[in-house]
């Protein structure tokens, strides 16, 4: 009868459990791993022999089939080393022990038998819980990252040889040796919104953003600060309950992003990716389904710098997930869903000379509008704020008086952040005030007389569209809520309406 | 009408001698029947012309060319037309035909704006304030619907419901630069666009001087927003002062290489540019004095007089806070009493103007 070990597979962000049958047949010596491994698992055979061989095992002289169950659904990773190298101990009965059938195996295993980190702990301890694994065995370097889960045990170690002394209860599993105190975490490159000075307004419109959940658009001359203020909205945002650590942490788990540190991420992610990025990288894809971008910076910020540089197909492709806040990446063989809920924070230059505005710009307005026009209409669409930055003046850098700390900015952002919770709670879909649907604007959204003329008044001043004002009203709504107003009032539609500057820029262009 | 247009197509003759020969017989049927003796007895036809009008008497490609410019959906004007342009008859340079498409009218008391291809943003707002300063008084704007000064002069026109004209150097069927191809429609729709030269020319660069001084010769005023060493605008500059128009040009920075040309013709006398009611008969009065403002936003209405400024800008020397700001902008913009300008900046609007 075949031996069987447990493991598993990650399919997404998810994993399912597996078993590791091997069976050793008369005949030819060979080895083959059927399964649907990708290479990382077909080479795990070159891996385990070095290994077992290194230990004084024996290494069967015989055919053997390792077969990866269920059978039809791909794998990846080189985490079946372990659990194939056990197989064959136990198969040729180089081992014996109880412990087979409750514990579960990931690990990859070095020439010389000892043991390696690998990717996606976290949801396959995750899964161990669900399915009713007691106890999972890992590379000493993933404890803390499987510790993250409550109510499995989890086994660290150094060596193979460790784990089949273990297993057949000869030494027992001594956890102080492994104890590895937390590190303290020292992040030299810690930002807060301390460091920028003189940009009040912009900075209300920033809270705005991170209060309301609205996607910013921040338009300015080269060097303005426009990637510094971005770097700190993670800063600003509520920090993340412990499921939404949790979900992050998966992701980077699954990403491979996680090596070396293995502790549960607790600050809001930021991703930055080049403007050369390809869809693919930012959606998620690839052959085997990895996270993008987008699903990277969930719970966080995804900042798009040089947006107009982006491919127009790539941009695109970032309409739906936006929607939805979550990305399915549909292949022939596969579909994964991503998590993928952030905001979007992008940044660009006014003009193809970057100086719009400036006596040195001598772009004419046609070009302009052409140069953005390569951001489509969906997409500026759901850029609720869009302002400029303005460059800072050297007065304001020298005198040195700092801006407002991150600390504060946050708490009022919680405190914007709770009325709407409450707001929304019976309302399924909907927690911000960005994402208001059509009926719901109409509900929370009540102006008072005086700030109904305003919005008419730049209504045919502007010639703004219907779907136009529902925004300036959602933005409204919550420049009110920050300072805790039931009612909108003339000061929040007008600072509304002063959040979206290409638009109002728009209207003066010398262009038909 | 095939006579003019063979008129127009018999080579070595152009346009002065085309006035001569039209004065003589009257109309160009009478030309296409002469016979050469009859030709030669006009001042300026040697017998090598007189030769070469009687043997291209063929009315094919006219008659081609009349059905082409109908195809096209082009208007012609003969010189003998009641609509022709009448200040164009005093210049015997003038085409004895011009193509067009819009409405033709009144052009009498048009003022050409022109300029610059890549200019600065002073020259637009000077571009754009005048034009739309013209359009509300009902004068025509003529331009020639380059890049740059001439799109803004025709866009800011039409966007204030003026009469524009648009003078090209090209066949009316084409479009240079090609990105203007939605503004010529929009002038057509409301102006006209004119040119002489028939359907199927291609813009050259020998075309445009005399594109120019048709623009100088259509128009009572010039006004050279912008103009670089060696800028187009100088022809028409030069061609419109030998016809004795006034030329108007404002003041540039005089290190500025985009405003050499304008301070150049400053020097030589050209009138120097301030207001746009220079460019209008009629004096009128205006009330200077600000309406009474109090507090803020007198704040920063003087803060924006003759400059502009951003939120940041503004905050700093009126020491009012930026949030405050918005709110007040925002009204002050939505009453008209200040300007938003590219780049977030604004300006106020009882400046000069």
């Amino acid at each position: 009868m075949a031996s069987i070990v447990k493991s598993f597979a990650l399919s997404g962000v998810d994993a399912y459990e597996i078993d590791v049958e091997t069976k050793t047949i008369e005949g030819q010596p060979l080895i083959s791993i059927v399964g649907l491994g990708d290479m990382a698992v077909k080479e795990a055979r070159e891996r385990v022999e070095s290994a077992l061989t290194d230990q004084k095992y024996v290494f069967p002289q015989m055919k053997v089939v390792i077969n990866l169950a269920p059978s039809d659904l791909k794998k990846s990773g080189s985490h079946f080393d372990l659990p194939i190298a056990l197989g064959l101990l136990l198969e040729t009965k180089q081992i014996t022990s109880e412990k087979f059938a409750s514990f579960g195996f990931i690990g990859e295993l070095s020439l010389n038998a000892r043991l390696r980190a690998c990717t996606g702990v976290l949801p396959m301890t995750i899964r161990a819980k669900e399915s009713g694994i007691k106890n999972i065995v890992v590379p000493r370097d993933n404890i803390q990252e499987a510790s993250l889960v409550r109510g499995v045990n989890v086994y660290g170690f150094d060596t193979l040889r460790q784990i089949v002394d273990f297993l057949e209860g000869k030494e027992l599993y001594n956890t102080s040796i492994f104890d590895i105190p937390p590190e303290e975490e020292v992040d030299p490159q810690k930002v807060d919104f301390q460091e920028v000075q003189g940009q009040e307004a912009m900075l209300e419109y920033i809270v705005i953003a991170a209060a309301g959940g609205h996607n910013i658009l921040m338009l300015g001359t080269p060097g303005c600060g426009k990637s510094m203020i971005a770097k700190r909205i993670p800063t600003i945002l509520p920090s993340m309950t412990e499921e939404e650590a949790l979900e992050v942490t998966k992701i980077y788990s699954v990403a491979g992003l996680m090596r070396g540190k293995g502790q549960l991420i607790k600050d809001r992610p930021f991703r930055a990716p080049h403007h050369n990025a390809s869809t693919n990288s930012l959606i998620g894809g690839g052959n085997n389904a990895k996270p993008g971008e987008i699903s990277l910076a969930h719970n966080g910020v995804l900042f798009l710098d040089e947006i107009a540089e982006f491919g127009n197909k790539t941009l695109e492709a970032l309409r739906q997930p936006m929607e939805d806040q979550v990305v399915t990446i549909s292949r022939v063989r596969y579909t994964n869903t991503f998590p993928a809920s952030f905001m979007l924070v992008a940044a660009m230059n006014p003009c193809p000379c970057g100086y719009y505005g400036n006596d040195k710009c001598r772009c004419s307005d046609y070009e302009v509008l052409k140069y953005r026009q390569k951001i489509s209409g969906p997409i500026l669409d759901r850029m609720d704020i869009q302002r400029y930055v303005q460059p800072v003046k050297f007065k304001d850098l020298s005198e040195g008086h700092s801006g407002t700390s991150s600390k504060v900015l946050r708490q009022r952002v919680e405190f914007a952040r709770r009325i709407q919770q409450e707001r929304y709670k019976q309302i399924n879909g909907v927690n911000c005030n960005a994402q208001m649907g059509h009926a719901l604007v109409k509900e929370f959204c009540q102006l008072e007389p005086e700030g109904e003329q305003l919005l008419h008044m730049a209504y045919d001043r502007y010639q703004y569209s219907a779907r136009a004002f529902q925004k300036y009203l959602k933005i409204a709504r919550t420049f009110a809520d920050m300072e805790g107003s039931e009612k909108i009032r003339k000061k929040d539609i007008a600072a509304a309406l002063m959040a979206r500057d290409m638009e109002r820029e728009r209207a003066i262009m010398a262009v038909l | 009408m095939e006579y003019w247009l063979w008129l127009r197509l018999v080579e070595g003759i152009g346009s002065i001698t085309e006035r001569k020969l039209l004065e003589y017989f009257g109309n160009p049927k009478n030309i296409y029947e002469a016979d050469q003796e009859q030709l030669r007895l006009v001042e300026g036809i040697g017998p090598k012309l007189a030769r070469n009008i009687h043997c291209n008497r063929s009315l094919d490609q006219a008659l081609r060319l009349q059905e082409n410019i109908f195809k096209q959906d082009i208007n012609i004007l003969t010189i003998h037309d009641a609509n022709y342009p009448q200040q164009l008859l005093k210049y015997p340079g003038s085409p004895i035909i011009l193509y067009y498409k819009g409405k033709i009218r009144d052009s009498k008391s048009g003022v050409a704006v022109v300029g610059a291809r890549r200019c600065s943003s002073y020259g637009k707002q000077v571009t754009l304030d005048a034009a739309n300063y013209l359009a509300g008084h009902s004068i025509p704007v003529i331009s020639g619907l380059a890049k740059g000064i001439d799109s803004y002069a025709h866009i800011a026109c039409i966007k204030a419901n003026g009469y524009t004209i648009a003078v090209v150097a090209h066949g009316l069927d084409q479009c240079y630069p090609k990105e203007h191809r939605e503004l010529m429609q929009a002038i057509i729709e409301t102006g006209v666009v004119m040119s002489e030269y028939p359907p199927d020319t291609m813009p050259r660069q020998e075309y445009f001087p005399q594109r120019n001084a048709l623009i100088a010769g259509l128009c009572s005023k010039v006004l050279i927003a912008e103009a670089g060493q060696k800028s187009g605008a100088l022809i028409t500059a030069k061609l419109a002062k030998e016809q004795g128009k006034e030329l108007f040009v404002p003041p540039h920075e005089i290190y500025s290489p985009s405003g050499i040309g304008c301070n150049q013709l400053i020097a030589n006398d050209a009138t120097v540019y301030l207001h746009p009611k220079q460019l209008i008969e009629i004096e009128e009065k205006q009330s200077n004095s600000l309406p009474g403002l109090t507090g803020n936003d007198k704040k920063i209405e003087n803060c924006l007089t003759n400059s502009k400024k951003t939120i940041e800008d503004i905050e700093r020397e009126t020491g009012i806070n930026q949030l405050e700001l918005l709110e007040l902008l925002l009204v002050m913009e939505l009453e008209g009493r200040i300007q938003a300008l590219p780049g977030g900046r604004f300006r106020s609007n009882s400046t000069c103007l």
